[in-house]
């Protein structure tokens, strides 16, 4: 028996047979990935993963209904998207059907798909895990590369609870109704680690744990000896931290702890907040409203062509090509990040999808910031959560792990209770360190790449004991 | 094989959802399982799918898409030391004979890979024998509707909720069905399940010329529409908290009297208890509560239930993504910990009593031990009792989020608000946002009284910082102190 299966040609011809369609993009994804799951030096579960599907989006021109009509086009746009996996040929024109009647059903203001352009190359793609022959073999090199570093740390009271190891290779084939055909191959490696620290006793309930997780797009990149030395450290010292007292006064975040605080400034210097009417940033003005800017400037940038970065890329969702841009310079909107639609539809430059978040450091030493003659400074390098609220600005979260830089320069380590307070307010009186770092900006499996200080000293925020 | 076969209901959506036509394009699974036994002890195949549609409306945008139908099969097999998976984003019988063949050759590439490891032998069990049929009760099926006439009646809610109120500079809704469909099979088991899922979010978002606030409503769960139900009353409401925080105060940190909502009742018991006691974080050590076990962590008014049997609710399922059936685990009982919620693999290695809590965030990724619907039980005073215990105190709203710390015993739920209370009433002073932490057994053992309410709330859930699932949680209102930020 012979099995048809679904390509992109193929379904290339089934839109070029649609002129009812305005316009269309078709993304074509495969991925192949290996996960190792391990507990201790035990191999819980070894996956083998290969997906491949094609996302269709079509868009439809027609009346604006009655009443609703909005922009200047004179038609609506409809868009609608549909994803097939290889083995739906036989339903192909079924679902182009479908999606071209939900296309139908939806009305929004016109705008334009891009036309082509020349591409930037941008390495996305780890040459070691080809050289390793495949990702069965790279997550393996992971997890030995971790075990011997927790071996390392065994003398320490610290060992390895468990790990996780991610290695995917991915690539994607872009092409659209205005002409556009791209592709691009990418690496994505990210572990998970969870190490205990235990102390002088053998109660297993008085052990500490830290949990770290990185991403990236190469092996190398993810310094996975140095990750398990620090988080080592972390969970030696969380064995041994006191609960945090409540204080108004200097306090520093640090490490990964920090990135999620430029979130909401990312957010709010996007074209389609301000379309959404939802940006608090106007143009050519401050960020801090009506605050005084007292710290060090604020400069906020978007890489799209950094060399391996983890939202880099050499053209975006719209085949937009990836650039690099300004968006905060010394704490005023000075360009909005701004995909296509949301560029037609304001009137702004098109940048694409933003890249690499990278925030200029400051010219004081960490070690600066961190002294303070008058009071304790808190340093806080984990939180249990990011919770910073892209909208409000507002910040509510635990301290996992925190320090207390007391005058006379002992250093005690601390977590629990929280850290309140509004990164538009905080940000005015901010001072950077001039040590920097990368890190991820939100979350995992779907965050960017954050480059910028590795501390920032804020002085209006609020610490509430644990 | 016995067949045992439960609940049927007529399918509304289709062929592909029906479970005879699931039979039929699995009939071939039992043979790829047995193929694969001939070489190994255990093997086990979960072929999954999902379909359906999002709308996403918004002020001068619509978005339609249907759902990614996420199609696949995962191949588990075990060699009696460790677990392999093959997981495909194919269904055809020719794929997933394939990927059977390369499970065989992975496997025999983890025994020979030239690392001497002491491996500890893994006796995975395949269930009583079980064949069933399973599929959600829908009372209005979502295919009633047409796609046109459901952006009509969102659109229309989404109209509502922007012309209450002039300060409101942009609503929000969003809605989506789904029909998610399970194969499980192993040497004893051939299990279909059919999910039907709806959910509506409306978020209005208002601006007094500076400040932004925002507030929400949600809805749904596994059925149909019937659980979409939203009057006038809550959505002026939504958009009355939006304003009123417009004006809300930083909570000055500190220890209070509080009531917790249902919303954020719910949150305490999954953060602190649920994730506290799924059993994968007991064999890797990371789980204090494994020490706790038949020991108290709360005061006697405190009872917490994981129960994927909950009808209507989001986390709510029929087998597992193991094959295990669903049935309700009371992880505390008058206070006293009773026991965990564990995977197939985690209750292996540990010797204890499988639970239905091995999920899988999809296809393509491992299953854990994770919730389903997580609540507080009822107690017996009503709300309007307990919130006028409240002297001095906060009454907390609207859980947004949390963290869990199963180690730490440490606790971050984020609320939206907070209305102060004084000699049992409110002031009229809202306080946002409202960060509560603390150490779990305090706040557990400082529960003094629990209301005879009971909602519960449609959410999603993460294991640490990935491996996101629908759960549901809540309970009734619950009196307690915390640590407020």
């Amino acid at each position: 028996m012979v099995t048809r299966t679904l390509t992109a040609d193929t379904i290339v011809q089934a839109l070029a047979r649609r002129p009812e369609i305005a316009g269309w993009t078709l993304t074509r994804r495969r991925r192949h990935g290996t996960q190792l799951y391990v507990i201790g030096r035990d191999v819980e579960n070894t996956r083998e993963v290969t997906t491949e599907d094609f996302t269709i989006t079509v868009f439809h021109d027609h009346p604006w209904p009655v009443g609703r009509e909005t922009g200047t086009a004179g038609h609506a746009r409809g868009v609608s998207s549909v994803k097939l996996v290889p083995g739906d040929t036989a339903h192909l024109e079924s679902r182009l059907d479908e999606v071209i009647m939900m296309a139908s059903l939806v009305h929004n203001p016109a705008y334009e798909l891009p036309s082509p352009e020349t591409l930037p190359n941008v390495a996305l793609s780890d040459p070691l895990i080809t050289a390793l022959d495949g990702t069965r073999r790279a997550v393996w090199e992971m997890a030995e590369e971790v075990w011997e570093a927790c071996d390392r740390e065994a003398s320490t009271g610290v060992r390895l609870s468990a790990g996780e190891f991610f290695v995917t290779v991915s690539d994607r084939e872009f092409r659209t109704s205005k002409g556009i055909h791209a592709s691009s191959e990418t690496t994505h490696v990210a572990v998970e680690i969870a190490l205990l620290a235990r102390g002088a006793s053998d109660d297993p309930t008085l052990e500490a744990e830290t949990f770290r997780p990185v991403e990236a797009r190469r092996v190398v990149d993810l310094r996975l000896a140095s990750q398990v030395a620090e988080a080592s450290r972390f969970a030696r010292d969380t064995l041994r931290a006191q609960p945090t007292e409540t204080r108004d006064g200097p306090v520093v975040v640090s490490g990964s702890a920090l990135p999620p605080f430029f979130d909401p400034f990312v957010f709010h210097s996007g074209a389609q907040a301000a379309y959404m009417k939802l940006s608090r940033f106007t143009p050519d003005h401050s960020v801090f409203g009506d605050h005084a800017m007292t710290g060090d400037p604020l400069h906020v940038s978007s890489h799209a062509l950094r060399p391996f970065g983890l939202s880099s890329h050499s053209f975006d969702g719209d085949g937009v090509p990836g650039r690099d841009t300004d968006m905060i310079v010394g704490g005023t909107l000075f360009a909005r990040h701004a995909t296509s639609r949301y560029a037609q539809y304001l009137g702004v430059p098109v940048t694409g999808e933003p890249g690499a978040v990278v925030v200029r450091a400051g010219t004081t030493p960490l070690v600066e910031l961190l002294r303070d003659p008058g009071s304790p400074v808190v340093e806080i390098v984990a939180f249990s959560s990011p919770n910073v609220d892209d909208i409000t600005g507002d910040v509510g979260c635990e301290i996992r792990l925190g320090y207390e830089h007391l005058p006379n320069g002992e250093v005690r380590p601390i977590k629990g209770g929280a850290l309140a307070g509004n990164v538009f307010d905080a940000f005015a009186s901010v001072r950077f360190s001039q040590e920097t770092q990368e890190a991820l900006i939100s979350g995992f499996g779907g965050g960017g790449l954050y480059v910028g200080p590795r501390g920032a000293r804020f002085e209006g925020m609020r610490v509430a004991g644990g | 094989m016995s067949p045992s076969t439960q609940r049927h209901t007529p399918d509304p959506t289709g062929e592909s959802a029906n479970p005879s036509v699931l039979r039929a394009q699995f009939a071939y699974l039992p043979d790829v399982i047995a193929e694969l036994e001939r070489s190994i002890p255990y093997a086990s195949a979960l072929a999954t799918s999902s379909s359906g549609v999002r709308l996403a409306l918004r002020d001068s945008e619509q978005g339609v898409s249907r759902r990614d139908p996420s199609a696949g099969v995962v191949l588990t097999a075990s060699d009696g030391y460790e677990i392999e998976e093959v997981a495909v984003g194919a269904t055809d019988e020719a794929s997933v004979r394939d990927a059977s063949r390369r499970l065989l050759e992975g496997l025999r590439r983890t025994r020979g890979g030239g690392r001497e490891r002491n491996r500890l032998p893994l006796n995975l069990e395949p269930g009583d024998r079980l064949s069933a049929d399973y599929v959600t009760p829908v009372v209005i099926s979502p295919d009633s509707l047409s796609l046109a006439e459901k952006l009509a009646r969102f659109e229309d809610l989404r109209q509502r909720a922007r012309k209450i109120d002039s300060r409101v500079v942009q609503a929000m809704a969003r809605y989506g069905d789904a029909v998610e469909t399970k194969v499980f099979v192993n040497r004893a088991r051939f299990i279909t399940e059919v999910v039907h899922r709806a959910t509506l979010n409306v978020t209005v978002f208002v601006s007094d010329g500076n400040a932004r606030r925002y507030n929400w409503l949600s809805r749904g769960g596994t059925g149909g529409l019937e659980s979409l139900e939203v009057d006038e009353g809550a959505l002026a409401n939504v958009t009355e908290i939006a304003v009123a925080l417009l004006g809300a105060k930083p909570m000055e940190p500190g220890v209070y009297d509080s009531v917790v909502d249902p919303s954020v009742a719910g949150i305490l018991a999954h953060e602190a208890f649920g994730h506290g006691v799924e059993t994968d974080m007991f064999l890797k050590g990371r789980a204090r509560g494994a020490h706790y076990i038949g020991k108290r962590v709360g005061s006697d008014l405190v009872t917490i239930v994981d129960d994927p049997t909950v009808p209507g609710a989001n986390g709510t399922y029929f087998i597992d993504d193991e094959g295990q059936s669903a049935s309700p685990t009371c992880i505390i009982r008058d206070g006293i910990l009773l026991g965990g919620l564990s995977d197939l693999y985690s209750a292996t290695r540990l010797g204890i009593a499988r639970t239905a809590n091995g999920r899988r965030e999809s296809f393509e990724r491992k299953p854990y031990a994770r919730m389903s619907n997580t609540f507080f039980t009822p107690g017996k005073h009503s709300v309007e009792e307990v919130l006028a215990s409240l002297d001095h105190g906060m009454y907390i709203c609207q859980g947004a989020n949390g963290m869990e710390d199963p180690k730490g015993w440490g606790i971050q739920v984020g609320a939206h608000f907070a209305r102060e209370y004084r000699h049992g009433k409110p002031t009229g002073v809202l306080y946002a946002p409202v960060s509560i932490t603390g150490y779990v057994p305090d706040v557990l053992g400082d529960v003094t009284m629990v209301a005879n309410d009971f909602h519960l709330h449609p959410g999603g859930c993460g294991k640490g910082w990935k491996e996101y699932i629908t759960v549901g949680d809540g309970g009734p209102h619950v009196r307690t102190r915390l640590q407020l930020a």
